[in-house]
Protein backbone atom coordinates (compact mmCIF):
# COMPACT_ATOMS: atom_id res chain seq x y z
CA UNK A 1 0.00 0.00 0.00
CA UNK A 2 2.78 2.41 1.01
CA UNK A 3 4.56 1.53 -2.24
CA UNK A 4 1.44 2.49 -4.24
CA UNK A 5 1.13 5.80 -2.42
CA UNK A 6 4.82 6.46 -3.02
CA UNK A 7 4.43 5.73 -6.77
CA UNK A 8 1.35 7.92 -6.96
CA UNK A 9 3.19 10.80 -5.26
CA UNK A 10 6.15 10.34 -7.63
CA UNK A 11 3.87 10.62 -10.67
CA UNK A 12 2.22 13.74 -9.19
CA UNK A 13 5.61 15.38 -8.55
CA UNK A 14 6.70 14.56 -12.12
CA UNK A 15 3.54 16.05 -13.63
CA UNK A 16 3.79 19.22 -11.53
CA UNK A 17 7.49 19.58 -12.47
CA UNK A 18 6.67 19.23 -16.17
CA UNK A 19 4.10 21.97 -15.94
CA UNK A 20 6.43 24.26 -14.00
CA UNK A 21 9.58 23.68 -16.05
CA UNK A 22 8.11 23.68 -19.55
CA UNK A 23 6.42 26.93 -20.38
CA UNK A 24 3.41 26.42 -22.56
CA UNK A 25 2.59 28.54 -25.56
CA UNK A 26 0.15 31.36 -24.92
CA UNK A 27 -3.37 30.56 -26.05
CA UNK A 28 -4.22 31.95 -29.48
CA UNK A 29 -6.58 34.91 -29.63
CA UNK A 30 -9.65 35.13 -31.84
CA UNK A 31 -11.30 38.22 -33.26
CA UNK A 32 -14.24 38.40 -35.60
CA UNK A 33 -14.67 40.70 -38.57
CA UNK A 34 -17.80 41.79 -40.44
CA UNK A 35 -18.33 43.47 -43.78
CA UNK A 36 -21.65 44.59 -45.19
CA UNK A 37 -23.17 46.51 -48.06
CA UNK A 38 -26.85 47.28 -47.60
CA UNK A 39 -28.64 48.29 -50.76
CA UNK A 40 -30.41 51.61 -50.32
CA UNK A 41 -28.99 52.26 -46.85
CA UNK A 42 -26.98 55.40 -46.06
CA UNK A 43 -23.28 54.95 -46.67
CA UNK A 44 -22.59 55.21 -42.94
CA UNK A 45 -24.24 51.82 -42.53
CA UNK A 46 -21.86 50.10 -44.93
CA UNK A 47 -18.59 48.51 -43.86
CA UNK A 48 -16.65 47.81 -47.02
CA UNK A 49 -13.29 47.06 -45.44
CA UNK A 50 -11.76 46.23 -42.10
CA UNK A 51 -8.21 46.62 -40.83
CA UNK A 52 -6.69 46.08 -37.41
CA UNK A 53 -3.28 45.37 -35.92
CA UNK A 54 -2.45 42.73 -33.32
CA UNK A 55 0.64 41.21 -31.75
CA UNK A 56 1.07 37.54 -32.60
CA UNK A 57 0.75 35.23 -29.62
CA UNK A 58 1.36 31.89 -31.33
CA UNK A 59 3.34 30.50 -34.25
CA UNK A 60 0.28 30.17 -36.48
CA UNK A 61 -2.04 32.81 -37.96
CA UNK A 62 -5.27 32.00 -39.73
CA UNK A 63 -7.80 34.21 -41.43
CA UNK A 64 -11.13 32.75 -42.39
CA UNK A 65 -14.44 33.61 -44.03
CA UNK A 66 -17.25 31.81 -42.28
CA UNK A 67 -20.15 33.19 -44.30
CA UNK A 68 -20.91 35.29 -47.39
CA UNK A 69 -24.55 36.17 -48.02
CA UNK A 70 -24.85 37.52 -51.55
CA UNK A 71 -22.25 37.68 -54.31
CA UNK A 72 -18.90 39.10 -53.39
CA UNK A 73 -15.16 38.69 -53.80
CA UNK A 74 -13.32 39.36 -50.59
CA UNK A 75 -9.62 40.06 -50.31
CA UNK A 76 -7.93 38.68 -47.20
CA UNK A 77 -4.51 39.96 -46.18
CA UNK A 78 -2.14 39.63 -43.24
CA UNK A 79 1.32 41.16 -43.16
CA UNK A 80 2.88 37.80 -42.24
CA UNK A 81 1.95 35.98 -45.43
CA UNK A 82 -1.74 35.76 -46.28
CA UNK A 83 -2.97 37.36 -49.51
CA UNK A 84 -5.91 35.53 -50.97
CA UNK A 85 -9.37 36.02 -52.43
CA UNK A 86 -12.49 34.29 -51.09
CA UNK A 87 -15.85 34.02 -52.84
CA UNK A 88 -17.65 31.70 -50.43
CA UNK A 89 -17.95 30.91 -46.74
CA UNK A 90 -15.89 28.14 -45.21
CA UNK A 91 -12.63 29.48 -46.65
CA UNK A 92 -9.65 29.50 -44.32
CA UNK A 93 -6.02 30.37 -44.97
CA UNK A 94 -3.34 29.85 -42.39
CA UNK A 95 0.40 30.44 -42.24
CA UNK A 96 3.21 29.79 -39.80
CA UNK A 97 4.54 32.94 -38.18
CA UNK A 98 6.87 34.40 -35.60
CA UNK A 99 5.85 35.21 -32.04
CA UNK A 100 5.63 38.79 -30.76
CA UNK A 101 5.50 40.51 -34.14
CA UNK A 102 2.98 43.16 -35.17
CA UNK A 103 0.40 41.62 -37.46
CA UNK A 104 -1.62 43.86 -39.77
CA UNK A 105 -4.81 42.19 -40.94
CA UNK A 106 -7.02 43.59 -43.67
CA UNK A 107 -10.25 42.35 -45.22
CA UNK A 108 -12.10 44.18 -47.97
CA UNK A 109 -14.69 43.74 -50.67
CA UNK A 110 -12.99 43.55 -54.06
CA UNK A 111 -16.26 43.09 -55.92
CA UNK A 112 -19.88 42.97 -54.89
CA UNK A 113 -22.98 43.14 -57.02
CA UNK A 114 -24.50 46.25 -55.35
CA UNK A 115 -27.23 44.13 -53.82
CA UNK A 116 -27.23 43.58 -50.07
CA UNK A 117 -24.17 41.56 -49.09
CA UNK A 118 -23.05 40.37 -45.67
CA UNK A 119 -19.76 38.66 -44.92
CA UNK A 120 -18.12 37.62 -41.71
CA UNK A 121 -15.14 35.68 -40.54
CA UNK A 122 -12.42 35.29 -38.01
CA UNK A 123 -8.77 36.07 -37.37
CA UNK A 124 -6.82 33.73 -35.12
CA UNK A 125 -3.33 34.77 -34.11
CA UNK B 1 -29.25 112.25 -76.86
CA UNK B 2 -27.34 111.77 -73.56
CA UNK B 3 -29.24 108.50 -73.04
CA UNK B 4 -28.08 107.12 -76.40
CA UNK B 5 -24.40 108.04 -75.59
CA UNK B 6 -24.70 106.36 -72.17
CA UNK B 7 -26.08 103.16 -73.76
CA UNK B 8 -23.23 103.19 -76.30
CA UNK B 9 -20.60 103.50 -73.48
CA UNK B 10 -22.20 100.66 -71.51
CA UNK B 11 -22.06 98.52 -74.65
CA UNK B 12 -18.34 99.22 -75.10
CA UNK B 13 -17.61 98.38 -71.43
CA UNK B 14 -19.52 95.06 -71.60
CA UNK B 15 -17.76 94.14 -74.85
CA UNK B 16 -14.34 94.95 -73.30
CA UNK B 17 -15.05 92.85 -70.19
CA UNK B 18 -16.24 89.98 -72.40
CA UNK B 19 -13.04 90.21 -74.49
CA UNK B 20 -10.82 90.17 -71.35
CA UNK B 21 -12.65 87.14 -69.98
CA UNK B 22 -12.32 85.23 -73.26
CA UNK B 23 -8.62 86.03 -73.60
CA UNK B 24 -7.70 85.11 -70.00
CA UNK B 25 -9.72 81.89 -70.19
CA UNK B 26 -7.68 80.85 -73.21
CA UNK B 27 -4.33 81.44 -71.45
CA UNK B 28 -2.20 78.32 -71.46
CA UNK B 29 -1.79 76.66 -68.03
CA UNK B 30 1.88 76.98 -67.05
CA UNK B 31 3.78 73.70 -67.51
CA UNK B 32 4.85 73.40 -63.88
CA UNK B 33 1.24 73.76 -62.71
CA UNK B 34 0.12 71.22 -65.29
CA UNK B 35 2.74 68.75 -64.11
CA UNK B 36 1.71 69.20 -60.52
CA UNK B 37 -1.95 68.74 -61.40
CA UNK B 38 -1.16 65.27 -62.69
CA UNK B 39 0.30 64.48 -59.29
CA UNK B 40 -2.67 65.67 -57.25
CA UNK B 41 -4.11 62.19 -57.53
CA UNK B 42 -6.97 61.59 -55.12
CA UNK B 43 -7.35 65.22 -54.25
CA UNK B 44 -10.14 66.28 -56.60
CA UNK B 45 -10.44 69.60 -54.83
CA UNK B 46 -6.81 70.64 -54.97
CA UNK B 47 -7.37 72.70 -58.12
CA UNK B 48 -9.72 74.93 -56.11
CA UNK B 49 -7.06 75.77 -53.54
CA UNK B 50 -4.34 78.32 -54.02
CA UNK B 51 -1.11 76.72 -52.88
CA UNK B 52 1.22 78.75 -50.67
CA UNK B 53 4.75 77.50 -50.14
CA UNK B 54 7.33 77.85 -47.40
CA UNK B 55 10.99 77.01 -46.93
CA UNK B 56 12.46 74.75 -44.25
CA UNK B 57 12.98 77.53 -41.71
CA UNK B 58 9.40 78.71 -42.11
CA UNK B 59 8.19 75.10 -41.76
CA UNK B 60 10.13 74.70 -38.49
CA UNK B 61 8.47 77.85 -37.15
CA UNK B 62 4.95 76.77 -38.11
CA UNK B 63 2.41 77.45 -35.41
CA UNK B 64 -1.33 77.02 -34.98
CA UNK B 65 -1.63 80.58 -33.69
CA UNK B 66 -1.78 82.22 -37.10
CA UNK B 67 -3.72 79.46 -38.83
CA UNK B 68 -7.14 80.26 -40.25
CA UNK B 69 -9.62 77.42 -40.06
CA UNK B 70 -12.96 77.51 -41.78
CA UNK B 71 -14.71 74.38 -40.58
CA UNK B 72 -16.13 74.74 -37.05
CA UNK B 73 -16.88 71.00 -36.91
CA UNK B 74 -13.17 70.23 -36.83
CA UNK B 75 -11.32 70.45 -33.54
CA UNK B 76 -7.59 71.06 -34.00
CA UNK B 77 -4.70 70.64 -31.56
CA UNK B 78 -3.59 73.89 -29.91
CA UNK B 79 0.02 73.40 -30.90
CA UNK B 80 2.27 71.88 -33.54
CA UNK B 81 6.00 71.46 -33.07
CA UNK B 82 8.02 71.10 -36.24
CA UNK B 83 11.19 72.56 -34.71
CA UNK B 84 13.00 69.20 -34.58
CA UNK B 85 13.18 68.82 -38.35
CA UNK B 86 16.77 69.09 -39.62
CA UNK B 87 15.95 68.44 -43.27
CA UNK B 88 13.04 67.46 -45.48
CA UNK B 89 14.12 64.92 -48.06
CA UNK B 90 12.77 63.42 -51.25
CA UNK B 91 14.21 59.99 -52.07
CA UNK B 92 14.29 56.42 -50.87
CA UNK B 93 15.58 54.10 -48.18
CA UNK B 94 17.11 50.73 -48.82
CA UNK B 95 16.14 47.94 -46.43
CA UNK B 96 19.09 46.31 -44.70
CA UNK B 97 20.40 42.86 -45.68
CA UNK B 98 22.13 40.08 -43.72
CA UNK B 99 20.91 41.47 -40.39
CA UNK B 100 21.22 37.96 -38.95
CA UNK B 101 24.99 38.53 -38.86
CA UNK B 102 24.17 40.31 -35.59
CA UNK B 103 22.92 37.07 -34.04
CA UNK B 104 25.73 36.56 -31.48
CA UNK B 105 25.42 40.14 -30.28
CA UNK B 106 21.68 39.76 -29.74
CA UNK B 107 21.91 36.30 -28.16
CA UNK B 108 24.30 37.78 -25.62
CA UNK B 109 22.18 40.88 -25.12
CA UNK B 110 19.11 38.79 -24.28
CA UNK B 111 21.05 36.22 -22.25
CA UNK B 112 20.46 33.42 -24.74
CA UNK B 113 24.07 32.49 -25.50
CA UNK B 114 24.53 29.00 -26.85
CA UNK B 115 20.92 28.63 -28.02
CA UNK B 116 20.88 27.00 -31.44
CA UNK B 117 18.99 28.97 -34.05
CA UNK B 118 16.72 27.36 -36.59
CA UNK B 119 16.27 28.79 -40.06
CA UNK B 120 12.81 30.26 -40.39
CA UNK B 121 11.54 30.34 -43.96
CA UNK B 122 8.99 33.06 -44.51
CA UNK B 123 5.73 32.78 -46.40
CA UNK B 124 6.86 35.32 -48.97
CA UNK B 125 10.19 35.68 -50.78
CA UNK B 126 12.57 37.69 -48.59
CA UNK B 127 10.83 37.03 -45.30
CA UNK B 128 13.50 34.66 -43.93
CA UNK B 129 15.37 34.77 -40.66
CA UNK B 130 16.38 32.73 -37.61
CA UNK B 131 14.36 31.74 -34.56
CA UNK B 132 15.87 30.94 -31.17
CA UNK B 133 13.91 29.23 -28.41
CA UNK B 134 15.60 28.56 -25.07
CA UNK B 135 13.07 26.44 -23.19
CA UNK B 136 10.81 25.09 -25.94
CA UNK B 137 9.56 28.60 -26.69
CA UNK B 138 10.57 31.24 -24.15
CA UNK B 139 12.76 33.21 -24.01
CA UNK B 140 12.15 33.62 -27.74
CA UNK B 141 14.13 35.58 -30.30
CA UNK B 142 13.50 36.08 -34.00
CA UNK B 143 15.98 37.94 -36.20
CA UNK B 144 15.00 38.60 -39.81
CA UNK B 145 17.48 39.23 -42.63
CA UNK B 146 15.71 42.58 -43.13
CA UNK B 147 16.21 43.79 -39.57
CA UNK B 148 12.88 42.63 -38.22
CA UNK B 149 13.40 41.55 -34.62
CA UNK B 150 11.22 40.14 -31.87
CA UNK B 151 12.39 39.18 -28.39
CA UNK B 152 9.90 37.80 -25.85
CA UNK B 153 11.20 37.01 -22.35
CA UNK B 154 8.35 34.76 -21.20
CA UNK B 155 4.83 33.62 -21.99
CA UNK B 156 3.27 36.15 -19.59
CA UNK B 157 4.35 38.99 -21.89
CA UNK B 158 1.92 38.03 -24.66
CA UNK B 159 -0.78 36.66 -22.41
CA UNK B 160 -3.49 39.28 -22.07
CA UNK B 161 -4.97 37.26 -19.21
CA UNK B 162 -2.18 38.47 -16.89
CA UNK B 163 -3.47 42.06 -17.30
CA UNK B 164 -6.35 43.44 -15.22
CA UNK B 165 -8.64 44.48 -18.06
CA UNK B 166 -11.13 46.12 -15.71
CA UNK B 167 -8.57 48.85 -14.98
CA UNK B 168 -8.21 51.81 -17.29
CA UNK B 169 -5.06 51.93 -19.45
CA UNK B 170 -3.08 55.09 -18.69
CA UNK B 171 -2.00 56.57 -22.01
CA UNK B 172 0.79 59.13 -22.17
CA UNK B 173 1.40 61.02 -25.42
CA UNK B 174 4.64 62.92 -25.16
CA UNK B 175 3.94 65.01 -28.29
CA UNK B 176 0.72 66.26 -26.72
CA UNK B 177 2.53 67.56 -23.66
CA UNK B 178 1.64 64.73 -21.25
CA UNK B 179 3.94 64.53 -18.25
CA UNK B 180 6.37 61.64 -17.78
CA UNK B 181 7.14 62.65 -14.23
CA UNK B 182 5.11 59.85 -12.67
CA UNK B 183 5.99 56.89 -10.51
CA UNK B 184 5.92 53.36 -11.89
CA UNK B 185 5.27 50.59 -9.39
CA UNK B 186 6.65 47.33 -10.72
CA UNK B 187 6.57 44.02 -8.91
CA UNK B 188 10.28 44.41 -8.08
CA UNK B 189 10.23 48.08 -7.06
CA UNK B 190 9.42 51.62 -8.12
CA UNK B 191 11.04 54.27 -10.28
CA UNK B 192 10.17 57.40 -12.21
CA UNK B 193 8.84 56.94 -15.75
CA UNK B 194 11.35 59.46 -17.12
CA UNK B 195 14.20 57.26 -15.81
CA UNK B 196 12.65 54.19 -17.42
CA UNK B 197 12.29 55.97 -20.75
CA UNK B 198 15.96 57.03 -20.59
CA UNK B 199 16.94 53.44 -19.84
CA UNK B 200 15.02 52.03 -22.83
CA UNK B 201 16.24 54.75 -25.18
CA UNK B 202 19.85 54.06 -24.21
CA UNK B 203 19.25 50.31 -24.47
CA UNK B 204 18.08 50.72 -28.05
CA UNK B 205 20.76 53.23 -29.07
CA UNK B 206 23.63 51.32 -27.47
CA UNK B 207 22.65 47.78 -28.38
CA UNK B 208 20.32 47.60 -31.37
CA UNK B 209 21.44 48.22 -34.93
CA UNK B 210 18.76 50.58 -36.31
CA UNK B 211 20.64 51.59 -39.45
CA UNK B 212 20.84 55.25 -40.33
CA UNK B 213 17.81 56.34 -38.31
CA UNK B 214 17.43 57.82 -34.86
CA UNK B 215 14.76 56.89 -32.30
CA UNK B 216 12.51 58.87 -30.02
CA UNK B 217 9.83 57.83 -27.58
CA UNK B 218 6.32 58.77 -28.66
CA UNK B 219 3.75 57.01 -26.49
CA UNK B 220 3.65 55.14 -23.19
CA UNK B 221 0.80 52.91 -21.98
CA UNK B 222 0.66 51.78 -18.35
CA UNK B 223 -1.54 48.82 -17.46
CA UNK B 224 -2.10 46.98 -14.18
CA UNK B 225 -1.42 43.28 -13.83
CA UNK B 226 -3.75 41.07 -11.77
CA UNK B 227 -1.79 41.84 -8.58
CA UNK B 228 -2.03 45.60 -9.15
CA UNK B 229 1.56 46.14 -10.33
CA UNK B 230 2.36 48.27 -13.38
CA UNK B 231 3.18 46.90 -16.82
CA UNK B 232 4.68 49.50 -19.14
CA UNK B 233 4.51 49.60 -22.94
CA UNK B 234 6.49 52.13 -24.97
CA UNK B 235 6.37 53.07 -28.62
CA UNK B 236 9.53 54.51 -30.17
CA UNK B 237 9.33 56.15 -33.56
CA UNK B 238 12.21 56.15 -36.03
CA UNK B 239 13.45 59.49 -37.36
CA UNK B 240 15.61 60.49 -40.28
CA UNK B 241 17.26 63.88 -39.95
CA UNK B 242 14.67 64.88 -37.40
CA UNK B 243 11.61 63.84 -39.39
CA UNK B 244 9.46 60.94 -38.16
CA UNK B 245 8.98 57.83 -40.31
CA UNK B 246 5.38 56.68 -40.66
CA UNK B 247 4.54 54.63 -37.56
CA UNK B 248 0.78 54.16 -37.83
CA UNK B 249 -0.64 54.20 -41.33
CA UNK B 250 -0.93 51.27 -43.70
CA UNK B 251 -2.52 50.84 -47.08
CA UNK B 252 -3.13 47.59 -48.88
CA UNK B 253 -4.66 48.01 -52.32
CA UNK B 254 -4.50 47.30 -56.00
CA UNK B 255 -1.45 48.27 -58.07
CA UNK B 256 -1.46 49.20 -61.79
CA UNK B 257 -1.22 45.52 -62.80
CA UNK B 258 -4.25 44.56 -60.76
CA UNK B 259 -2.21 42.86 -58.03
CA UNK B 260 -2.97 43.45 -54.39
CA UNK B 261 0.02 44.93 -52.67
CA UNK B 262 1.18 46.95 -49.70
CA UNK B 263 1.09 50.48 -51.06
CA UNK B 264 2.09 52.17 -47.84
CA UNK B 265 3.87 50.73 -44.81
CA UNK B 266 5.26 51.81 -41.43
CA UNK B 267 8.13 51.25 -38.99
CA UNK B 268 8.40 51.59 -35.25
CA UNK B 269 9.87 49.97 -32.16
CA UNK B 270 7.62 48.56 -29.44
CA UNK B 271 8.81 47.66 -25.96
CA UNK B 272 7.10 46.11 -22.90
CA UNK B 273 8.53 46.08 -19.38
CA UNK B 274 7.21 44.10 -16.41
CA UNK B 275 10.18 44.81 -14.12
CA UNK B 276 12.55 47.71 -13.46
CA UNK B 277 15.03 48.32 -16.28
CA UNK B 278 14.22 44.98 -17.86
CA UNK B 279 13.10 44.58 -21.46
CA UNK B 280 10.47 41.85 -21.57
CA UNK B 281 9.43 42.35 -25.16
CA UNK B 282 10.91 44.31 -28.00
CA UNK B 283 9.70 44.39 -31.58
CA UNK B 284 11.40 46.17 -34.46
CA UNK B 285 9.51 46.24 -37.73
CA UNK B 286 12.67 46.32 -39.89
CA UNK B 287 15.73 48.47 -40.43
CA UNK B 288 16.85 50.81 -43.21
CA UNK B 289 20.57 50.83 -43.97
CA UNK B 290 20.92 53.75 -46.41
CA UNK B 291 19.13 56.72 -47.89
CA UNK B 292 19.48 58.24 -51.33
CA UNK B 293 17.81 61.49 -52.23
CA UNK B 294 17.93 65.24 -52.00
CA UNK B 295 16.80 67.90 -49.59
CA UNK B 296 13.80 70.00 -50.62
CA UNK B 297 13.25 73.56 -49.54
CA UNK B 298 9.96 74.45 -51.21
CA UNK B 299 7.10 72.92 -49.27
CA UNK B 300 3.36 73.48 -49.16
CA UNK B 301 2.82 75.47 -45.99
CA UNK B 302 0.72 74.36 -43.03
CA UNK B 303 -2.08 76.82 -43.82
CA UNK B 304 -2.48 75.36 -47.33
CA UNK B 305 -2.34 71.81 -45.94
CA UNK B 306 -5.18 72.72 -43.56
CA UNK B 307 -7.26 74.15 -46.43
CA UNK B 308 -6.75 70.92 -48.38
CA UNK B 309 -7.62 68.86 -45.30
CA UNK B 310 -10.80 70.85 -44.66
CA UNK B 311 -12.00 70.36 -48.24
CA UNK B 312 -11.40 66.63 -47.83
CA UNK B 313 -13.32 66.54 -44.55
CA UNK B 314 -16.26 68.61 -45.74
CA UNK B 315 -18.80 65.77 -45.46
CA UNK B 316 -17.86 64.80 -41.90
CA UNK B 317 -19.19 66.13 -38.63
CA UNK B 318 -17.32 66.62 -35.37
CA UNK B 319 -13.85 65.51 -36.29
CA UNK B 320 -11.09 65.70 -33.70
CA UNK B 321 -7.57 66.10 -35.04
CA UNK B 322 -5.32 64.73 -32.31
CA UNK B 323 -2.04 65.79 -33.92
CA UNK B 324 -0.61 67.19 -37.13
CA UNK B 325 2.62 65.28 -37.65
CA UNK B 326 5.30 66.08 -40.23
CA UNK B 327 6.12 62.55 -41.32
CA UNK B 328 7.68 60.47 -44.10
CA UNK B 329 5.09 58.22 -45.71
CA UNK B 330 6.82 54.96 -46.71
CA UNK B 331 5.95 53.45 -50.09
CA UNK B 332 7.58 50.08 -50.80
CA UNK B 333 8.82 49.19 -54.28
CA UNK B 334 8.45 45.45 -54.94
CA UNK B 335 6.83 42.84 -57.12
CA UNK B 336 3.80 41.17 -55.52
CA UNK B 337 3.31 39.05 -58.65
CA UNK B 338 6.48 37.17 -57.67
CA UNK B 339 5.22 36.55 -54.15
CA UNK B 340 7.81 39.01 -52.90
CA UNK B 341 7.72 40.43 -49.37
CA UNK B 342 7.45 44.21 -49.46
CA UNK B 343 10.08 44.47 -46.72
CA UNK B 344 12.53 41.99 -48.30
CA UNK B 345 16.24 42.65 -47.65
CA UNK B 346 17.72 45.18 -50.07
CA UNK B 347 14.31 46.43 -51.27
CA UNK B 348 13.69 50.10 -51.90
CA UNK B 349 11.14 52.14 -49.96
CA UNK B 350 10.29 55.59 -51.31
CA UNK B 351 9.66 58.37 -48.85
CA UNK B 352 7.18 61.22 -49.24
CA UNK B 353 7.22 64.16 -46.82
CA UNK B 354 3.70 64.59 -45.52
CA UNK B 355 1.53 66.49 -43.09
CA UNK B 356 -0.24 63.64 -41.34
CA UNK B 357 -3.55 64.60 -39.71
CA UNK B 358 -4.15 62.00 -37.00
CA UNK B 359 -7.88 61.71 -36.30
CA UNK B 360 -9.55 60.13 -33.31
CA UNK B 361 -11.91 57.33 -34.32
CA UNK B 362 -11.91 54.66 -31.66
CA UNK B 363 -10.29 53.15 -28.62
CA UNK B 364 -7.78 50.35 -28.59
CA UNK B 365 -7.26 48.86 -25.15
CA UNK B 366 -5.55 45.67 -26.33
CA UNK B 367 -3.79 44.23 -23.25
CA UNK B 368 -0.37 43.96 -24.92
CA UNK B 369 1.83 46.51 -26.67
CA UNK B 370 0.78 49.75 -28.33
CA UNK B 371 -1.16 49.55 -31.56
CA UNK B 372 -1.88 53.22 -32.08
CA UNK B 373 -3.19 52.80 -35.63
CA UNK B 374 -6.24 50.89 -34.34
CA UNK B 375 -7.72 53.91 -32.60
CA UNK B 376 -7.06 56.58 -35.20
CA UNK B 377 -7.56 57.34 -38.86
CA UNK B 378 -5.23 59.38 -41.01
CA UNK B 379 -5.43 62.06 -43.68
CA UNK B 380 -2.00 62.51 -45.23
CA UNK B 381 -1.32 65.66 -47.27
CA UNK B 382 1.84 65.44 -49.38
CA UNK B 383 4.10 68.42 -48.61
CA UNK B 384 5.31 68.65 -52.22
CA UNK B 385 2.21 68.00 -54.31
CA UNK B 386 -0.78 68.47 -52.02
CA UNK B 387 -1.95 64.96 -52.87
CA UNK B 388 -4.26 63.53 -50.21
CA UNK B 389 -4.40 59.97 -49.00
CA UNK B 390 -6.60 58.59 -46.21
CA UNK B 391 -7.61 55.29 -44.66
CA UNK B 392 -11.23 56.38 -44.37
CA UNK B 393 -12.38 53.36 -46.31
CA UNK B 394 -11.05 51.15 -43.50
CA UNK B 395 -12.18 53.49 -40.73
CA UNK B 396 -15.33 54.97 -42.28
CA UNK B 397 -17.78 53.12 -40.10
CA UNK B 398 -15.93 54.08 -36.91
CA UNK B 399 -15.66 57.72 -37.99
CA UNK B 400 -19.30 58.04 -38.92
CA UNK B 401 -20.43 56.29 -35.80
CA UNK B 402 -18.32 58.38 -33.43
CA UNK B 403 -15.63 55.91 -32.62
CA UNK B 404 -17.79 52.84 -32.29
CA UNK B 405 -15.74 50.36 -34.24
CA UNK B 406 -16.59 47.47 -31.98
CA UNK B 407 -18.91 45.95 -34.56
CA UNK B 408 -15.95 44.94 -36.65
CA UNK B 409 -13.76 43.92 -33.75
Amino acid sequence: MAKRVKSFLCVCVMLVSMVLINPTQVQAANVGWNLRFIKGAPSSENILSWRREYITKTQRTSLSVSKIEGNAEIFLYTSNGIATIATKGGTETSVSTRVGIVLSASVKFLEYDKMTVYAKGNLRY
Amino acid sequence: MNGRKYKKNIGIIIYTIFLILVLTACQKVPDNVKNNMNRYGNNKLADKIEFQYCNLDELRNSSMENIETADSNICYPDKVDFSQIDNVMEGSFQITSEYTNNQNKYLQLFDMQGVEGKKSIGNWKGMDGFEYEKNEIYPYLFIGENGELSYVSSEKVLDGNTIDQTKEVKKIYLNRGDSINIQINYRDGSLNLSEEISFVKSFIKDNIDIGNCDVDVRTVYIRKDLDGYDVVSMNFVMKYQGMVLDFYSLDVGMNKDGKMMVLQTNRDILVDLHEKNHIDWIFIGGVFQSFEGKAVDKLIDLQTAIHIFEKEMASFQEIKVLEIIPMYVLKPVYNPAEEEYEAAPGNIVNVEPTYSFMIECGVDDTPTGILEGNGVAYVNVNMLTGEVHTDFEDKYFALKNRGNNELSN
